[in-house]
């Protein structure tokens, strides 16, 4: 039956905005506060967090200039006329092998956590093996359909940060935050290199911006996720420093759902907040998985045009799970993680930022060209 | 023409002699015995004959005002003789000004002619009369339904406390009148359509113009143009050869029995499928949304509404998720409980044989079977069942240590959830999806419960209805439209109509300006 598609806008930018923050909140809030408290001292973890914020924010907006210029090409095909088709099929499968890593890194830490907060017998293949099939099926449906699952969660998640926070105060210190400004410089950036891999992923306005409503808003859209999502972080440190202590946040594997541990309801309703936290955070860290699934699918469809969507997936799955499945422990996990990053840097904002410069003189010839043609 | 048992051939219009088109009319109805023919003299002496099928025509309106007339009255301007002039030949002039004086004669208000003999065919078959005249080229259709039809009840799946108590029923001319009744609006529209290769249903598209968008419409006609079927049995294949996703459990069209509903859609901006044999008639399109609403929420203060919408709300969850949640509870994740809860819980389940997956199947079953086997039975003994039953459910089984007084528990309120959804459909959805959160509970616990919770998502966020996004407006995310979704704003405050459908005329109402100085 056919159907028609009236009724259906593209993305508001309020909406966009939201699937930023879905896409920037994952795992990394996880164990963001462990990491950033690693390597500064007592609550000085913020400077790293709004520091690496505004260089995220600065990457935002020129990363979401360049998805501006596309405009309604896709951003493969924008870079085709910039750079030619040679140097933009390297930088498709750069991205592919990114979207792919992102999808499966995932996925993997979602079974790992799933693990300790939720099974002791159930083997992590057999955990990650499930979300990677359920990640199949999402992306299997309609784009606009994955867009709007991003809009249907985040609220969810965000309820759930907030009774942490209205919570956990109770367990709050002060005196866990003092004393101020001790740590050296280096290990604000330390921290600060540890919280940008935790805000990376914003370069999928690079390809979902043709579902935009009105794409000029799109740096406005990118903006205010990014400034959400360090938001989100900020409270999330400070309430786990309050809490735990520097040191204690140090050793604390998931120091964000050791949060929801701590929190207890008034009348003892309800034990072990943590799992539910947790499951509910899974929703989120779904909608990562499954945006970079979808990209990664969007990023073959352009190496290889004439396969057909169904072939890709069937493709795509099985490396997504055996990338999911490589790392043997903890370690080689976080050196994954580190690859990961590294290849978002380069892939995800160096490569398109610099494709600004390179399409700077040319997108003015290509107006000028355009006002001729059009007088 | 002499009729020798040789079969007729079908003419393309009446033949001119009364007989003829009685023995045609028996011959293509096989001579049944609800076939009523009177065949009678005109005043002038014309032969004449009226047919209708027994029990769909009201006989009172043939007796009085056909036949009484035709007998009774004369005057006729044309004569026999004036034909006799031109024998062999039909005049056309004489036959004319039969036609007219019949038809002048008649003291009725539903009267049409046709010369069509599927036309008539159809007309005297759906309950009205046909008169054929001696010599007339057209046959005088005359409109006499009238058939037994069950009163206006109180619909019976959705009754309300506060509100209007009349429901559809099976007649189609009622429920367009009990529509009409509440819109007096001119730009009121229904179109018809016959619809079943054989059944040849009447189905009535309604909506109201200058509302509704037209896009919409002209949707909605082209999928009604396209079904080609021997009997659209009820609304449901309709509703199921219209909807956009059929493998689906959802429903993507909403079915009611209640006026109001159908007249408060129209001016919403949706549009209204009617039809003819069922109380059931059919709103789209719809979203998510319109399963936890029910016309009640405007008769009643806003607050009330909106309460009892989070209400509906929490009894969709609470039907969906808590077999689901007490087997990943029980069987992975005992930690979750209070300690004094767990405690009592594993004391009451304390001899129970079976592990909580198997108890919760057992019951959810038997509830199942309990519910199905209620609405089978005679009123006269639904009443036994529900003894038996709660008897089976509450005492029994929990005596007999087959299953814990929790899981009792645990049934029951997943029951009453249940029923507390106003859309009937959407419960058996409910129903159905309550059994695979089950099963995803009990081989992953609550991590399955989460993931068959996405996977229901995401089939959701795929699914329209009529091109709507069914999620919306919750995604696409649609602020005005909050105002009633799951609370519902003063009326006042409900000044546009739902944004997502897109109207023509956006506007409800129209607040009138605050008044300067006092009165």
């Amino acid at each position: 039956m056919r159907i028609n598609s009236y009724g259906e806008k593209p993305l508001s930018t309020l909406e966009m905005g939201m699937t930023i923050v879905s896409m920037l909140v994952g795992v990394g809030v996880l164990t963001l506060p462990r990491s950033v408290a690693t390597y500064t001292s007592s609550f000085d973890g913020w400077m790293s967090i709004l520091l690496a914020g505004g260089i995220a924010l600065l990457a935002g907006w020129l990363v979401s200039k360049v998805a501006v210029r596309a405009g309604n090409k896709n951003f493969l095909d924008y870079s085709v006329t910039l750079v030619g088709r040679p140097f933009t099929y390297l930088i498709a499968a750069l991205q592919f092998s990114y979207f792919l890593g992102f999808c499966s890194y995932e996925t993997r830490a979602i079974a790992n956590i799933s693990k300790q907060y939720l099974f002791d017998r159930t083997p992590v293949e057999y955990i990650s093996l499930v979300f990677i099939l359920v990640v199949v099926y999402g992306v299997s449906g309609s784009r606009s359909g994955l867009l709007r699952l991003n809009v249907l969660f985040l609220p969810s998640v965000l309820i759930m940060i907030v009774i942490v926070v209205c919570f956990g105060y109770r367990w709050f210190e002060f005196g866990n935050l003092k004393p101020f400004m001790i740590t050296p410089p280096i290990g604000i950036a330390q921290g600060m290199k540890e919280v940008i891999y935790s805000l990376l992923g914003f370069e999928i306005i690079l390809y979902y911006i043709v579902f935009m409503e009105r794409p000029e808003k799109a740096p406005k859209a990118v903006m205010s996720g990014i400034a959400l999502t360090v938001f989100i972080y900020l409270v999330i440190y400070q309430l786990v420093i309050g809490i735990f202590s520097n040191i204690g946040a140090m050793n604390i594997v998931y120091p964000t759902i050791e949060l929801a541990k701590e929190i207890q309801f008034p009348g003892n309703f309800f034990e072990r907040f943590e799992s539910l936290f947790f499951v509910i955070w899974i929703m989120t860290i779904y909608n990562t998985a499954a945006m970079g699934f979808d990209l990664a699918n969007e990023c073959l469809s352009f190496l290889f045009k004439r396969s057909t969507k169904r072939y890709r997936l069937l493709i795509i799955a099985p490396i997504a799970y055996l990338i999911c499945m490589a790392p043997g422990d903890m370690s080689q996990f976080a050196t994954l993680g580190n690859m990961i990053s590294y290849m978002a840097m380069l892939s995800g904002i160096l490569l398109p930022i610099s494709l600004l410069m390179f399409g700077g003189k040319k997108n003015n010839k290509e107006e000028k060209a355009n006002d001729k043609s059009g007088a | 023409m002499e009729h020798n048992g040789q079969p007729l051939e079908q003419p393309s219009k009446p033949f001119a002699s009364v007989n003829d088109n009685l023995a045609f009319i028996k011959q293509s109805l096989g001579s049944p015995n609800d076939l009523l023919i009177r065949t009678f003299r005109m005043a002038e002496g014309e032969k004449a004959a009226v047919v209708c099928i027994e029990g769909l025509a009201d006989k009172q309106v043939i007796q009085n005002q056909v036949i009484s007339q035709l007998i009774q009255v004369s005057g006729s301007h044309f004569t026999r003789t004036e034909r006799t002039e031109n024998t062999g030949q039909m005049d056309d002039e004489y036959s004319r000004g039969l036609e007219a004086q019949t038809t002048e004669q008649l003291s009725l208000q539903d009267m049409r002619r046709s010369s069509d003999w599927d036309d008539i065919m159809l007309t005297i078959l759906s309950g009205d009369a046909a008169l054929f005249v001696e010599d007339m080229e057209e046959t005088v259709l005359i409109g006499s339904k009238g058939w037994k039809s069950r009163a206006i009840e109180e619909p019976q799946t959705e009754s309300l406390i506060r509100g209007p108590r009349d429901g559809f029923t099976e007649d189609l001319r009622t429920n367009t009148a009990l529509i009409r009744r509440r819109i007096r609006d001119p730009h009121l529209r229904f179109e018809s359509y016959c619809i079943g290769r054989r059944s040849r249903k009447d189905v009535t598209v309604a909506y109201i113009d200058g509302i509704v968008n037209p896009m919409l419409v002209n949707e909605v006609k082209r999928r009604i143009s396209t079904i080609d079927i021997d009997d659209p049995e009820g609304s449901g294949f309709i509703e199921q050869w219209i909807q956009d996703h059929y493998w689906s459990p959802f429903p993507q069209i909403l079915n009611t029995e209640r006026p109001d509903k159908v007249a408060g859609a129209l001016l919403q901006g949706r549009v209204g499928i009617l039809v003819d044999g069922t109380p059931f008639q059919l709103i789209l399109p719809i979203t998510i949304a319109s399963f936890i609403q029910s016309p009640e929420d405007y008769y009643q203060n806003w607050i009330l509404s909106s309460v009892l919408r989070l209400l509906r709300v929490m009894a969709v969850f609470v039907a969906l998720f808590l077999p689901g949640m007490y087997i990943a509870v029980l069987e992975y994740h005992h930690g979750m409980l209070p300690s004094k809860l767990a405690f009592s819980v594993a004391g009451t389940r304390e001899g129970v044989p079976f592990p909580a997956v198997v108890e919760t199947f057992l019951m959810e079953a038997t509830l199942e079977l309990l519910r199905e086997a209620g609405v089978r039975l005679p009123k006269s003994i639904g009443q036994t069942i529900g003894v038996v039953g709660g008897l089976v459910i509450g005492e029994a089984a929990v005596t007999a240590g087959i299953v814990s007084p929790v899981m009792v528990v645990v049934v029951a309120v997943t029951a009453i959830a249940s029923f507390a959804i106003p859309s009937y459909g959407f419960a058996i959805t409910i129903r159905l999806m309550r059994f695979l959160i089950m099963i995803a509970a009990s081989v992953f616990g609550l991590y399955g419960v989460v993931l068959a919770m996405i996977v229901t998502c995401i089939h959701l966020v795929n699914l329209r209805s009529f091109g709507i996004p069914y999620t919306a407006p919750l995604a696409p995310l649609r602020l005005s439209d909050w105002r009633d979704l799951i609370y519902r704003l003063p009326v006042i405050r409900l000044s546009h109509r739902p944004e997502i459908l897109e109207t023509m005329d956006t506007k409800r109402l129209t607040k009138k300006s605050k008044r300067k100085g006092t009165p």
